[in-house]
């Protein structure tokens, strides 16, 4: 009040009144640095808007709507987009990762929440064929959706083709109705769980659901039955790298479900169909480069190993990986490291993919619309990734994709094989081509035109393989859809 | 939004020093500060804005109803019980008709449907205080309703505290002057408020819910079997480890945020009530809370406790009195019955506290001063467990889990690594929560003599931790506010 009167005064008398300064002194250095800031995260054309590391589009700036107003959503999202999109992200996200380092003193980080996995029975061969999952199996917290898994359907003759030196066209219309129901587009849903970061490398958490397993077991021995006389079933069961590089007493202590014996309880279930021993194929060589360490995938040289098992199974002499021309790509950010909070311990992975040899090509169908003249497009047998992407797995079949064909023009005989794979197969699939003239690679994620009798018939196929990570082959929608497609 | 967002430090913030800076006359500032503080609430709850409006209007009227009828010579008691029921009865509506139709049953839809309102807890009080006081004389009814407004909805202490009373903040509000010399002092409170909720509070908040589940979960009924087999479960080294994080937690989050609110209150010449004096430093329940959210508790004395007699009125009334406030502590927390189970759990170590003064006292001071340390850590503690889970059933199987009843195992690896992970957090946490680290680098004398100590303290360290914060706050996605539900 003072002080105003004194103003008044003062003006009063044409003075000008003293005005009171206030002092910041040191804390100048504050508001420079709050200005700069300001200025940087302003700064819209530095703003990213894919993270290379994260694999993923960063939150856009949201769209203007009354309702989003209305709730708060519309200035939350803003928030969200201004977080997200922050100029220098990865510098300022380095940073963060260095300092939370000092938090401890363990090269051990878990991420996420682990469960307590069912114990895995002892394996007992089945003397027949194995049952549907019946109300004796233990089911799941969450009850399964009961799919049409006895409705064994025979597939409507279809013309018997000899497949071409190209892809053979699909029919305009479909023959059979298209699959509906459940669709699983990401990876995400295999790699459930939680994941442990072990020094330079994340580790999956295993898990065991012999509601499953069995559904698993079969789906495979329906398979070899409905092709029995047609062609061998065998079954890839793909285990985590968890199983392979951790020993045993170590996933015991970290709580992993055993994934050798639930590979060993689900090959003692198939009747008809050929397990192969993925774990005794990839143990002896688990020093060397078989899995990825920021990916839940394997490499091309870990299924390489598996391959060479299945084909001494099969009756094939392996063709040596000295035989294909090596492609390196890198660096390679896999999925594992975006669960791992792209913690800056992890060491970015290399992808070596290995090109088959002889006059082999590759035929890819997207989706059955896009592809030129609708027989599928040639594609390089290995994609050269854009340097500026770190997901250099997309050089093997170039990503997912319905129908793969490999055709090798040195292989007259007419001999086909088909692949049934999620993501995990698509280095192994390359190895077929030394051994059959087509090879043909469903992904059954996304292919719904044919069912398993439906294709075999129409395409003449000698041998089916399934492989399936142990994640996928436990999961209530991969075997949904398998279901669906055995018939 | 919160203060501890990167919009709120790199949009917000900057744009309303900058206008503010530029206003002139003290009227400009107000109403400056009163729009950028409409601005904050609607950001968050763009409809409550009409709800926090009209409460303003509400009380601002009955006020100058109160101011006339004292004028004529009455009291005005009727207009304050009016303004008590709307208070009491808006905040009833909004956070306790689900609890209340909960005992009749399931509450209806529309019920269901009614979300909390930001901060309606803290604004809610002190519109109270703005009405009592003028009823008691202690503060003049405001002719201006936006004066009112403004006053309840300034953003630094809207929405999480600390609750300001009328009578303590009306002169500086309406009549101060640009600070001189606490620009500094409040940049270093409101960067080590940033620096606390960032770097403490939410390290701690993730660890505490990877043991004990976070609120998302613990509130899903459906996920309720999984939840209670999951802590069951848990061994009683990640129980404990949880509990201590959570403790930690909530401790750094609340006090974090007064720190911020009142190093911004600083940078304008505003000064708001200490809201936290190191709590767990207590030796008994009665201290811890002379220390754990002071503003609330000198609420409920000032006008709670002390209106109902006190301690003056015998040991009886006394207690029924603590029993009041107390359970009424618990219920502000939350419309939950845990949070009113928590009340009550303080207020019987209060009054045992009460019984037993004489007797604790005269132990020796080698035996009392360790053990009340040991005994207000473990009451707090297993409070917190009371505080934290909605559903009783989880508590109880986290209150037996502490001691192995569940048949839980002492240790198991995903507990040593998430403490190993963090036994440097954790080791930092605890020295932050005492005076120390505060003694160890705040001195005022050598402030005053040494430029160089100043130039450090009150220019680097402040710099440096909004730096460290808003590295710690890219692309992280655990950021929540604890007490914004209250």
């Amino acid at each position: 009040m003072r002080d105003e009167k004194k103003t008044r005064a003062a003006s009063r008398e044409g003075l000008r009144p003293r005005k009171r300064k206030p002092y910041i002194g040191p804390a100048a250095l504050f508001f420079i640095a709050l200005a700069l800031v300001t200025a940087l995260a302003w700064c819209l054309p530095l703003r990213p808007a894919v993270s290379q590391k994260e694999k993923r589009e960063l939150e856009r700036f949201p769209a203007f709507s009354l309702t989003a107003l209305g709730d708060g959503s519309y200035f939350e999202q803003i928030g969200v987009w201004f977080s997200d999109t922050f100029p220098g992200r990865d510098l300022w996200i380095e940073a963060a990762q260095s300092i939370e380092r000092l938090h401890g003193s363990s090269d051990i980080v878990i991420y996420g929440d682990t469960e307590t996995s069912q114990a895995v029975p002892v394996a007992v061969p089945t003397a027949a064929p194995t049952p549907e999952p019946s109300a004796s199996t233990p089911a799941p917290t969450a009850a399964p959706v009961q799919t049409a898994a006895g409705e064994e359907t025979t597939a409507e003759p279809e013309t018997t083709e000899e497949p071409g030196q190209t892809p053979v066209p699909e029919p305009e219309e479909d023959e059979e109705p298209a699959w509906g129901g459940v669709v699983i587009e990401e990876e995400d849903l295999v790699t459930t769980g939680a994941v442990i970061q072990i020094g330079d490398r994340v580790f999956e958490y295993s898990y065991f659901s012999q509601y499953y397993c069995d559904r698993y077991a079969a789906n495979m021995n329906r398979a070899a039955q409905l092709l029995a006389g047609k062609c061998r079933v065998f079954s890839v069961f793909l285990l985590k790298s968890t199983t392979l590089l951790l020993p045993r007493d170590y996933r015991d202590q970290i709580g992993c479900a055993p994934e050798e014996d639930i590979l060993e309880y689900v090959n003692s279930q198939l009747v008809d169909a050929v397990g192969i021993d993925t774990y005794n194929s990839l143990l002896p060589h688990n020093g060397e480069y078989i899995y990825f360490r920021t990916d839940h995938h394997w490499t091309a040289l870990g299924a390489w190993y598996v391959y060479a098992e299945w084909a001494r199974q099969a009756g094939f002499e392996p063709v040596g990986l000295d035989q294909y021309r090596e492609i390196v790509q890198e660096p390679f950010y896999g999925s594992l490291f975006y669960k791992a909070n792209q913690s800056n311990r992890l060491v970015p992975d290399t992808v070596y993919a290995y090109e088959p040899p002889g006059d082999v090509h590759l035929f890819l169908e997207l989706n059955g619309k896009d592809s030129l003249t609708n027989r599928g497009f040639e594609n390089d047998l290995v994609t050269i990734v854009k340097a500026s992407s770190t997901d250099k797995y997309m050089c093997f079949l170039a990503g997912d994709h319905p129908l793969c064909t490999f055709i090798n023009n040195d292989i007259t005989d007419g001999s086909a094989c088909l692949i049934v794979k999620n993501s995990q197969g698509n280095p192994f699939c390359y190895y077929f081509t030394q051994h059959y003239q087509y090879v043909y690679v469903i992904d059954y994620r996304k292919y719904n035109r044919r069912s398993l009798t439906g294709f075999v018939d129409y395409y003449d196929i000698d041998d089916v393989v399934f492989c399936f990570s142990s994640g996928q082959a436990q999961s209530n929608g991969g075997n949904q859809l398998i279901t669906q497609f055995v018939r | 939004m919160v203060f501890s967002s990167l919009f709120f430090l790199y949009a917000f913030l900057p744009v309303c020093l900058l206008a503010y800076r530029f206003c002139r006359s003290l009227k400009a500032k107000n109403i400056c500060l009163l729009v950028f503080s409409l601005i904050f609430y609607a950001w968050g709850e763009p409809k409550y804005v009409l709800l926090l409006a009209a409460m303003s209007f509400f009380d601002w009227f009955f006020a100058l109803r109160i101011a006339a009828a004292r004028s004529r010579g009455r009291k005005g008691g009727v207009w304050l019980a009016l303004a008590s029921m709307t208070n009491l009865g808006l905040i009833g509506f909004f956070k306790y008709s689900g609890m209340i139709c909960s005992i009749f049953g399931e509450p209806p839809a529309f019920i269901r449907s009614v979300a909390l309102p930001l901060g309606i807890s803290f604004y809610t009080f002190q519109l109270l205080t703005y009405v009592t006081d003028v009823y008691r004389g202690e503060a003049k009814a405001q002719r201006r309703y936006w004066h009112v407004l403004l006053y309840a909805a300034l953003f630094h202490q809207c929405i999480a505290g600390p609750i300001v009373r009328y009578g303590s903040i009306a002169r500086e509000l309406f009549h101060r002057r640009d600070p001189r010399d606490e620009i500094p002092s409040g940049v270093l409170r409101f960067s080590v408020g940033l620096a606390k909720k960032v770097m403490l509070a939410n390290p701690c908040g993730a660890l505490a819910d990877s043991m004990l589940l976070t609120d998302r979960v613990i509130g899903d009924a459906s996920a309720f079997a999984a939840s209670l087999q999951t802590l069951s479960q848990r061994s009683v080294l990640g129980l404990w480890l949880g509990v201590a994080a959570f403790s930690l937690q909530i401790y750094f989050d609340f006090s974090a945020y007064s720190d911020m609110a009142i190093g911004m209150g600083r940078m304008l010449g505003l000064h708001y009530p200490e809201n936290f004096d190191h709590p767990y430093i207590s030796r008994s329940a009665t201290e811890f809370w002379r220390r754990w959210h002071m503003s609330l508790g000198t609420f409920f004395r000032d006008y709670v406790y002390i209106p109902l007699g006190g301690s003056r009125a015998g040991a009886f009334r006394t207690i029924l009195n603590l029993l009041i406030v107390w359970a009424l502590t618990g219920l502000w927390h939350g419309a939950s019955w845990n949070f009113v189970l928590w009340g009550l759990y303080w207020f019987v170590f209060a009054a045992l506290e009460r019984l037993f003064r004489r007797g604790v006292s005269r132990l020796p001071g080698a035996v009392r001063i360790p053990l009340g340390h040991i005994y207000l850590i473990l009451v707090a503690m297993l409070g917190w467990v009371l505080f934290k889970f909605t559903d009783f059933r989880l508590a109880g199987a986290v209150f037996r889990g502490l001691v192995g009843r569940n048949g839980n195992t002492l240790t198991d690896f995903q507990s040593t690594i998430l403490l190993r992970n963090n036994v440097w957090l954790l080791c930092f946490c605890l020295i932050a929560a005492t005076p120390l680290l505060q003694k160890l680098v705040w001195h005022p004398r050598l402030a005053k003599r040494s430029v160089l100590y100043r130039a450090a303290v009150c220019g680097l360290l402040p710099t440096a931790l909004l730096l460290i914060s808003t590295a710690c706050l890219v692309g992280n996605s655990y950021n929540p506010f604890l007490y914004f539900k209250f």
